[in-house]
């Protein structure tokens, strides 16, 4: 018996939202809700980030939600995940389902043959909330300029501010190699939303970015979200029209 | 470049009234103008890195009864275990691929990893070069023919993970929990006795310490992770030849970091400057690229705190390396110097710890306090 069932014509989306969350938490679970479609939200071991996934079902070309009321919960091990994530073309058919509480199942399709992955379930101790936080600072960039601010600055810190200062936002990493400093102005092509209430800038470790600008390759935008020494929010927009969310929080570097 | 001592030769950089290190060269040469057979114990052996991978095995014949591991030699005073490794001859072997490993039944291997050195005598022909001037610290290098006289005897638990060829990682583990020295563990997985047959390889001494501390402290870190959270900020405080320890343990999920800090003229330091480096596992690069084998060396310690007091905590253990410390023994002096730690505050404000660190602390550990204020990783929990 099916418990539920979603498919897509194009792993695209999958692929990269679920290879970032899976390089940033080790563990998460996947919620199955009757009427909010496929959840998860999972802080890795360190407590430092968070992975927050959001695929309603109108995200799907063919669903089959859960008939129960309550939802569904597993366990996926995300190392688990990634694996099959690296076997999956972003052009196969995708089907995500469960025929028991124990194990969900993946299906990958192309060509005329099938390939199935049953993942055992595993324990999820407890599930965190997602923080409700008063940003100041919330920008829409093109994926493109995420990723290389990210990687430039990689080339000399572990770690790298990001900051908006009249009207421009920019990431900022300074080692004694040297600094970097991607930025991007107002009125930008880049720069497809600009709102500040203020000037803000925060530290954030870059190992953990360097993860998570992986599920930019599978975005058409990228919404960050600041405040003076809070959390970094980054927002991707996943699924053909850009249904599905996947949000990652990554917490800043503190000074005393 | 290794230690003080090699470049000061007697200078008096290090602040002593007598140089250990030119007494322990004289005594070296005045041992080999003497007699040409050394009557002593097979206590260890040694793989360099040179060459890799074709590498020298050299067993190490020291004067002493006292076994070539860290929890032994810490009890001893730092001159004393200077002269011990000073005077540990090295027998040169002829170079192997790491491949072609030794089996545990080679006399020099079997009392390389004895529970207790064996007597022996080593007949040198002629010496063929000083005492290490890299770290850590090691004896000179002589060419010559050894010969046991005692018997050696292998502790049981290593040779049951020889002969079951239990995975490298498995048997390293297994080892430690039978209360196995890090340093004679090091030395069998040098010696490539440990792992699958097919998998063996002999490992270069100062690799094999930090590979060894890197597995024994991530199985420490499952463990851990399994813990409750920490209650209160606690501050603990250990030393060992000039090897200044503090350890700061924050009430939040399991975490670590190593900061360093040389005084100026310590080994590896800068002449005139505070040296300050930093590794934390936040940025999870594979590989510590700051602190090498003390990040590890450190880690295995602080974790075995935690363990002690039953939770996990973040951690940063802050290491000042004092110009005393003139010729670096290894990472055993790290590990051990963690281990002899002790709870000197204990608070739930972590403003009150940093002010307890600031008096505590000189100007030069200060720059560590500077480091740790002025950035370090937080966590999601406040803003949940």
């Amino acid at each position: 018996m099916t418990l539920f069932r979603a498919y897509q014509e194009e792993a695209r989306y999958f692929k990269y939202a679920f290879n970032a969350a899976g390089k940033v938490v080790e563990e998460a679970p996947l919620i199955i809700s009757p009427d909010k479609g496929i959840l998860s939200r999972a802080m890795d071991a360190s407590h430092i980030a968070m992975a927050v996934l959001e695929m309603p079902w109108e995200m799907f070309d063919e669903y089959e939600a859960p008939t129960e009321e309550e939802e569904l919960i597993y366990g996926l091990d995300m190392e688990e995940v990634t694996r099959i994530v690296r076997r999956t073309r972003v052009t196969d058919e995708f089907t995500l389902e469960a025929e028991s509480e124990d194990e969900v199942i993946v299906k990958l399709a192309t060509g005329g043959y099938e390939r199935e992955f049953r993942l055992r379930s595993i324990e999820i101790e407890d599930i965190p909330d997602e923080p409700e936080l008063d940003y100041t600072v919330e920008v829409t960039v093109v994926p493109d300029f995420v990723q290389d601010a990210v990687r430039d600055a990689d080339l000399v810190s572990d770690t790298v501010k990001v900051g908006v200062e009249d009207g421009t936002f920019y990431f900022k990493a300074e080692g004694e190699r040297g600094t970097v400093q991607p930025k991007v102005q107002e009125g930008a092509e880049a720069l497809l939303g600009f709102d500040a209430e203020e000037d803000v800038e925060t530290a954030y470790p870059l190992d953990y970015l360097k993860d998570m600008i992986q599920a930019a390759q599978g975005a058409e935008s990228v919404i960050i979200r600041l405040g003076e020494d809070m959390p970094l929010e980054l927002e991707f927009r996943i699924g053909p029209a850009g249904e599905g969310r996947l949000k990652f929080y990554l917490a800043p570097r503190v000074e005393e | 470049m290794g230690g003080l001592c090699p470049r000061c030769r007697g200078r008096g950089w290090c602040g002593r009234d007598e140089c250990v290190y030119l007494a322990t060269l004289r005594e070296i040469s005045r041992r080999l103008r003497r007699h040409r057979d050394l009557d002593g114990y097979t206590l260890t052996a040694h793989v360099s890195w040179r060459g890799y991978p074709r590498v020298r095995l050299t067993p190490g014949v020291g004067e002493r009864d006292v076994p070539d591991e860290g929890r032994e030699l810490a009890r001893l005073p730092y001159e004393e275990v200077i002269e011990l490794r000073a005077l540990t001859f090295r027998k040169r072997n002829e170079r192997r691929h790491v491949r072609e490993t030794p089996s545990l039944s080679d006399e020099e291997v079997e009392a390389a990893v004895s529970s207790r050195p064996v007597e022996s005598t080593l007949h040198v022909e002629r010496r063929v070069g000083e005492p290490s001037r890299t770290a850590p610290f090691i004896g000179p290098l002589v060419e010559g023919r050894l010969e046991l006289d005692g018997t050696p005897r292998v502790p049981r638990p290593l040779e049951r993970v020889h002969e079951d060829e239990l995975k490298a990682e498995e048997a390293v583990i297994e080892l430690y929990e039978r209360g196995l020295d890090e340093s004679h563990i090091a030395r069998a997985f040098s010696l490539g006795l440990l792992g699958r047959t097919a998998n063996r390889r002999l490992v270069p001494t100062r690799w094999s310490v930090a590979a060894v501390d890197a597995i024994i402290s991530d199985h420490l870190k499952r463990a851990a992770r399994e813990l409750p959270p920490g209650d209160e900020y606690r501050l603990l405080r250990g030393e060992l030849f000039g090897n200044e320890m503090w350890v700061i343990l924050r009430p939040e999920p399991l975490s670590y970091e190593l900061i360093e800090v040389y005084e100026p003229g310590a080994p590896w330091s800068d002449r005139e400057r505070v040296t300050v480096l930093r590794d934390s596992e936040v940025s999870r690069e594979e590989e510590p690229e700051e602190t090498g084998g003390a990040y590890y060396a450190a880690r295995v310690g602080a974790l075995e705190a935690c363990l002690d007091l039953g939770r996990q905590f973040g951690i940063t253990v802050v290491r000042v390396v004092r110009r005393e410390y003139s010729a670096p023994l290894g990472a055993w002096v790290i590990r051990e110097a963690v281990r002899r730690a002790e709870e000197v505050l204990r608070t739930d404000d972590f403003g009150e710890l940093l002010e307890a660190l600031e008096k505590r602390m000189d100007d030069t550990a200060r720059a560590a306090l500077k480091a740790l204020r002025r950035d370090r990783q937080g966590t999601l929990d406040t803003f949940l």
